[in-house]
Order: C-alpha cells, then structure tokens, then sequence
C-alpha cells in the first residue's frame, strides 16, 4: 500500500464537535505566522522538481550520453501576460509554461515545459545541429514598454465596456491624479508669479514687470498651497526613484530559434547565465 | 474561500492554493500538530511537519473524495497521520541513540513491528474496508479507543474485540508468509 493508497483510505474518518473545539486551545498561532513559516516550501517545491525533472532526462539519456550544463528560465510571455492581466485574473497555472528547465547535453537539447513550482509537464527533445540561432539581451525597461502594449490590447479587446472602462481606470489613475496635480499647482504659478508680476503703467496699459517676487509669493501661500507643493515634490522624487530604477533594473534574456519554426524567449535564472548563454550561442554558431 | 475553490486551485496547482490552504486550514494543521507533538525534542519539528502536510495535500489532493465527508475532517486525518509519522520517527531515533549509548542489543517488540510504518501498510489489506478503517484510526491517526467508540456509535469492548480480531488476521498472515 503506497503513500497515495493511505491517504485515500483518510476519507470518510469523522471527528467528535468535542476534539474539534479542543484543538481550539492549541491554536496560538496567526495566519501571517503560518504563512512566514512555509516560506521556504515554495523553492523546496520548486528544488525537488527540478531534482526529478533532472532525473527523468537521465533516464532518457542514450549510451554515451551525459548532461553537460542546464539552464532555468522563466516564461517571458508569462511573466507580460501576468503583469498586463494583474494576478487577479486567475488561469490554470498547467496549462501554460511559468518555467523552462533546459538540460543540454554532449548530442541533445531537452527543454521542459514547468509550472509555477517547477512540476515537469513534459519535455521537447532536439538534437544539438537543430539549435538555429541564439541571441542574449539585458531586458527590464523594454520588457516595461512591451506589457504597456499588451495592456492596450487588452483594452482593445475586454469584453464588455464596464470592464473596458475598469481596466482604463485601473492604468490611468495615476495618470488622471497627477493631470489634477497639475493643473492646480500651473494655476496657482499664474496667480502667484505671473498674474502679479504684472504693473499698470502711467498710460494705463499692463505691462509684465518680471516675475513676482518669490519671497511675497510665499508669503501669500496658503496652506493649501504648501501641501500641492509638498505633493509634487514627492512626486517628483517618486518619479526619479522609478526612473532609475526601470534603467537598472535588467536581467539575461535568451531567445532562441530551433529547428525552423519554434522559438523559445526565457529570462534566465541560474547565476551563471552569462557563461550558458555563451555556450547556447557558440552551439547555434556552429550549426550556422 | 470555500472548499470547492480550495480545491480546485490545488488541483490546478495554482501559484495561490498554498497561500489559500493555509489562510483555510492553516491554523487547525497547526493546532492539530500543536496537540500531537508537545514533547521537549518534538517541539523544534512542528514547522516542518506543517510544511510537509501542506506539501502532501499540494500534492495528493486528488486522493480526497468529497463524497466521503468534509474536507475539513480529511485535513485533520492527514494531519495527524504526518504528525503521528514525525512522532514516531523521533521516537525511533531517539532510542537507537538511547541503545547505542548504553551498547545494547536492538530487540523491537512484535506489536511495534506490526505498526511500523512501511508494514502497516501492507499488512492492513487483508482486513475488510471497515476494520481497514478502524485500524488506521487506531494506528495511523492514534484515534483513543473511546474516541472511536463514540463516534462509531459502539461499545469500547467491541471496538478492542475487533482490533483484536484484526491482529489476529495479520499474524496469521504472517505465519502464512513465514515472517
């Protein structure tokens, strides 16, 4: 009797409304607790499946053949698709790729199509001379550009206006809070820069006689307008943060073209992805 | 969330059914491993039992038949089983390094052997369905007889007279295959 048979034999055991309240004295922990301390179940998941992802390419290894290296990498079309549809839209994690674990060796290329925690879904095997072509890049602020267009798409094709509309808000909040910003604090320049700046001369006529002075415009500030102002130098800092952050911020790319017409386009995750992208390209160079 | 959605996402092995079990069934996995495993050196084991149970109905979730009961009484049973499991492997563990200190012979009795784990489920096939049942709760979810008995609606003498029964079958089966 396996493991899976114990545990179909759990079914249908009762339990007394007494021993369950009385579990309830041993409940002394929150649910954010509990949530810190499987923590680490997520890579263990994820470590034991590559383990037996690992595992099942050495079983299907012919005579002579050995892994040389591997690659992990994640799905770059996952990753825009959960960014644009947010992760409030739930799909089945199965039936799309999150991950890929690549094993290369001495004759082939196994790739492996994962889940989120890495659980095989199955593998696409090509010979080494099947690689076409292999290019790297260092995606972040690009990666950025292209889940901006999806998002539109998605705009383009929601499927009813009220959703339309909700997603429209959903992007364009902060857009919409800052042109509000705006406004205001270009209106209060003119009234308290310009608009004063102006002197009636002796032929009666205005005449613009310089900015008003910036001490009598602050003194006239009121609350109101400290508070804008403070606002929009948050923003501003806020803006820079990202700024530097989106010109950063990038990981390895690799795309990949093999045999004619299947493409595949990860971010890679191990460590020494620079060192295995140079070996993935020098394989395709050589089938050139 | 209710159940159904529950277990949907973990069939589905969705990113979020882990983070849904425990906001669930987080704090009773818990207080049913906080019940079971309260000894000093069990103690320090409790999280990783916890995750281990989550890992297990991650992965077998498919074993649960809702037509059986609540889901909610199908954690508790996998729950006790991991704990009572993690339970009895620190028992062993602890006394091999008891009998290695003092260098004495290793002699497990006939009744532990029966138990233990990797027999137990073996053995229990030659029952029918309903002692198969009994025996696990007995064995494998450490369930008090008075327990079983109040729940099975008998007495607690026929429940030990059918435990004893069953440990007569198995023995006999043991004899058959020479053991």
């Amino acid at each position: 009797m396996s493991e899976k048979d114990i545990l179909k034999e759990l079914n249908g055991i009762e339990y007394s409304s007494e021993y369950k309240e009385k579990l309830n004295s041993f409940n002394e922990v929150s649910i954010e607790e509990l949530k810190l301390k499987s923590a680490n179940l997520k890579s263990k998941l994820s470590q034991s499946y590559f383990e037996k992802q690992k595992e099942m390419v050495k079983e299907l290894l012919e005579k002579g053949e050995e892994i040389d290296y591997y690659v992990k990498g994640a799905n770059i079309e996952m990753l825009r698709t959960m960014i644009a549809f947010g992760r409030g839209l739930t799909f089945k994690s199965n039936d799309i790729p999150f991950n890929y674990s690549i094993f290369v060796t001495n004759k082939r290329i196994f790739i492996g199509d994962s889940n989120y925690y890495d659980e095989a879904n199955g593998f696409t095997v090509y010979n080494l001379d099947e690689i076409k072509e292999v290019e790297r890049d260092k995606v972040g602020y690009k990666v950025d550009r292209e889940v901006k267009k999806r998002r539109r798409q998605v705009m383009k094709f929601g499927v009813s206006p009220a959703v339309n509309f909700f997603i429209l808000f959903r992007y364009s909040f902060g857009f919409i809070v800052s042109l509000v910003i705006l406004t205001n604090t270009l209106f209060m320049w003119y009234n308290n820069y310009i608009r004063r700046g102006y002197v009636v001369g002796d032929d009666g006529k205005r005449y613009f006689d310089g900015f008003y002075d910036l001490m009598q415009a602050s003194d006239a500030m009121t609350t109101g307008d400290n508070i804008i102002f403070s606002l929009i130098a948050a923003i501003i800092i806020w803006g820079i943060v990202r700024l530097v952050k989106y010109l950063t911020r990038s990981k390895l790319r690799i795309s990949m073209k093999l045999k004619e017409n299947d493409y595949l386009d990860f971010i890679v995750v191990n460590e020494d992805g620079e060192e295995i992208a140079k070996k993935l390209q020098s394989l395709s160079n050589n089938n050139k | 969330m209710n159940d159904k959605k529950l277990i949907k996402l973990l069939k589905e092995k969705h990113e979020d059914s882990i983070d849904a079990l425990i906001t669930s069934y987080g704090k009773l996995i818990y207080a049913v491993i906080n019940s079971l495993l309260y000894l000093p050196e069990e103690i320090e084991e409790r999280d990783e039992c916890f995750n281990e149970v989550l890992l297990t109905l991650w992965t077998y979730i498919g074993c649960y038949d809702e037509s059986k009961g609540q889901l909610s009484n199908y954690i508790i049973s996998v729950t006790r089983y991991k704990a009572i499991d993690t339970k009895r492997k620190l028992s062993k563990h602890n006394k091999k390094e008891e009998l290695d200190e003092n260098l004495q012979s290793l002699t497990i009795p006939m009744e532990e052997e029966i138990i233990s784990k990797d027999n137990f489920n073996s053995l229990i096939k030659v029952l029918d369905e309903e002692d198969r049942k009994l025996f696990i709760e007995r064995y494998i979810l450490f369930k008090s007889v008075e327990d079983i008995a109040e729940e099975q609606k008998q007495t607690k003498s026929a429940i030990y007279s059918r435990l004893s029964r069953g440990r007569e079958k198995i023995r006999k089966r043991l004899e058959v295959s020479g053991l």
